[in-house]
């Protein structure tokens, strides 16, 4: 199982293409969905290197997804850093903090890790309250306009800067699994006594897991803070770790295209059925959703198109 | 190395000075223990591999040979005692450097990496001969291709080796028993190891196969130059393949010798097969 695998050679293309045609639907609403969507995809593929790659279920993804975001608005205001260069930066910065989080709880497995991982979505919340003039404390900072090279992007340029950057991740993401790196992963997941005894070092694989995890994490984080044009500590909400974990579940872990359909159902779902007028009843019905979901589809949204295929050939 | 009298470890020490002159062995443990809670799984058992012999670990089931594979694989730290591979120490070393140290090994029940290809499974094997760095991995830089490239090519004359070429690309949880098996063998050789420990090779296999795994091991010894740590229940192969033999009982040394030697040992043919019975061989 690999997290980039056999997919149709046409599937790639096909949604690049659907992507691109979005932008021609005139009104903002569904661009802004898109975009939304998409930073969640980003987020999705990062759990999902930590989650379906090693099986470690961290609950720390609010962590990294509100430092990106607040790194980004804190270097693009207060620094006068460059959207491109304060993205990258904030987005390394995640990584950093990552890594030194996992230092101290790698050695702890399962339930153990995720609720301790939970520990850091508080402290980081917490943070940003009492961020004083720095972060705005409760009620939050603007975030940065999205610009490139001095030029303003506008809501139809920021979408693509989004697809260029998700693409730019899914192709390291696909490199990484073609490596040593991500076959050592599936080692660890295989057999870690096999994986010890053939010189895998298990404690640095996990870590650079959670490193990376915590890099695509975060630089989902810090194209949310320009898209929203605000940051405030409710990006530190354990719920958006929830959601993180949920659409790597949900769409199917180790799997690419699973984290694409989980991002799309756990965040485009209740943005629809808003916009189809069921908002009073779009909770529910999306609750319903995800807990039908999981007890029939036990390999997640993924597993439907992969039955599907299987039949047909 | 071979010895005309059956050695004991108490006149080991005589043994060394006899051998001073010769190679340093492959392996030499030194009075091993190891105890879980109050059962005693290792008690000072002394050992000293010949490099380049075969030498086979032999003793009735729960006996503490694959505690013993087990101490060596840095997987369980002995209370007291020493293991040197090739002259070094190396009971202080974390698992993962026991590769690094020319140390591979094949399980008992079999560690494969079920979902992955046999390629793939040696292909891991080959982590520690290769240099790209994460970025390099990230950004397909030069170096990271030629490296897979080189490793894959290095990965399939292995598994060609042990004459799975067919199999190269099958799922291992799909290959039957005694194939399996020998995939772990081609992981294993895929480290280039000085020293190879076998945990029951032959296990599960039918005689056909044994007797091909038994020509494996000893093309492999040559071609390697490798020493190999047998662990087998298969007497007709252990007699074969073995330039020495150790015999264990309930976690302590029971004898050493050459494969005749231990074939004729009354405290062996006790062991093996209770008090009062004899037989020529031990029980498989």
């Amino acid at each position: 199982m690999a997290l980039v695998q056999r997919a149709p050679r046409w599937l790639l293309p096909l949604v690049v293409a659907v992507l691109l045609a979005l932008p021609l639907i005139p009104g903002g609403y569904i661009l802004y969905i898109a975009s939304l969507v998409l930073i969640y995809v980003l987020a999705s593929f990062g759990t999902n290197i930590l989650t379906g790659y090693t099986n470690l279920i961290s609950l720390a993804g609010a962590t990294f997804f509100g430092i990106g975001a607040y790194g980004a608005a804190i270097l693009t205001s207060k620094l006068g850093l460059p959207m491109p260069i304060a993205m990258v930066l904030a987005a390394l910065i995640a990584t950093a903090i990552g890594l030194l989080l996992a230092i101290p709880v790698l050695r702890l497995e399962e339930v153990f890790l995720a609720i301790a991982t939970l520990g850091f979505v508080m402290i980081f919340m917490e943070l940003a309250k009492q961020g004083g003039t720095l972060t705005g404390g409760e009620s939050g900072m603007p975030g940065p306009a999205p610009k490139l090279f001095g030029v303003a992007l506008g809501e139809r340029g920021f979408y693509l800067y989004i697809i260029v950057v998700l693409l730019a991740c899914l192709w390291m993401a696909r490199n990484l699994s073609d490596s040593r790196f991500g076959r050592g992963f599936l080692a660890l997941k295989g057999s870690e006594i096999a994986a010890r005894s053939l010189g895998l070092n298990a404690s640095r694989l996990k870590l650079t897991a959670f490193g990376l995890c915590a890099f695509y994490t975060g630089m989902a984080g810090t194209m949310f803070a320009p898209l929203v044009r605000f940051v405030d500590p409710s990006v530190f909400d354990i719920m958006v770790s929830i959601s993180f974990v949920s659409m790597v579940i949900i769409g199917g872990i180790g799997s690419v295209w699973g984290s694409v359909l989980g991002a799309v159902f756990v965040a485009g779902a209740p943005q629809v059925l808003t916009y189809i007028g069921l908002d009073n009843v779009q909770r529910s019905l999306y609750g319903v959703a995800m807990i039908l979901s999981l007890i029939f589809l036990p390999d997640g949204l993924v597993g439907l198109f992969r039955k599907r295929v299987d039949r047909i050939s | 190395m071979t010895s005309s009298t059956d050695e004991s470890s108490a006149d080991k020490a005589s043994a060394d000075k006899v051998s001073a002159k010769s190679e340093i062995p492959a392996l030499a443990i030194d009075k091993l223990r190891l105890a879980f809670g109050g059962i005693v799984a290792v008690q000072d058992l002394s050992i000293s591999v010949a490099a380049g012999s075969v030498h086979a670990l032999i003793g009735p089931n729960g006996a503490g040979k694959t505690t013993v594979l087990n101490c060596i694989s840095r997987f369980y730290s002995p209370d007291t005692g020493s293991i040197r591979v090739a002259d070094r120490e190396i009971t202080k070393l974390a698992d993962y450097q026991i590769a690094g140290m020319g140390v591979a090994r094949t399980f008992q029940n079999l560690e494969l990496f079920g979902d992955l290809s046999v390629l793939d499974n040696v292909r891991i094997a080959r982590h520690r001969f290769q240099r790209a760095s994460l970025i390099e991995v990230l950004w397909n830089l030069p170096r990271k291709r030629r490296d897979d490239a080189e490793q894959q090519e290095r990965a399939a004359t292995i598994i060609e080796s042990v004459g799975l070429a067919a199999q190269m690309n099958a799922r291992v949880r799909d290959l039957p028993y005694g194939t399996q098996k020998l995939v772990e063998l081609a992981r294993a050789i895929a480290l280039e190891p000085k020293l190879l420990l076998l945990d029951e090779p032959a296990a599960g296999m039918n005689n056909r196969e044994i007797g091909k795994l038994g020509e494996l091991l000893v093309s492999l010894r040559q071609r390697l130059d490798a020493t190999m740590l047998l662990i087998e229940h298969n007497m007709a192969m252990v007699m074969a393949i073995s330039d020495r033999i150790t015999v264990m009982h309930n976690g302590a040394f029971l004898a050493e010798g050459t494969p005749s030697q231990i074939e004729s040992n009354d405290a062996v043919i006790t062991a093996y097969l209770g008090g009062g019975k004899r037989g020529r061989r031990a029980h498989g």
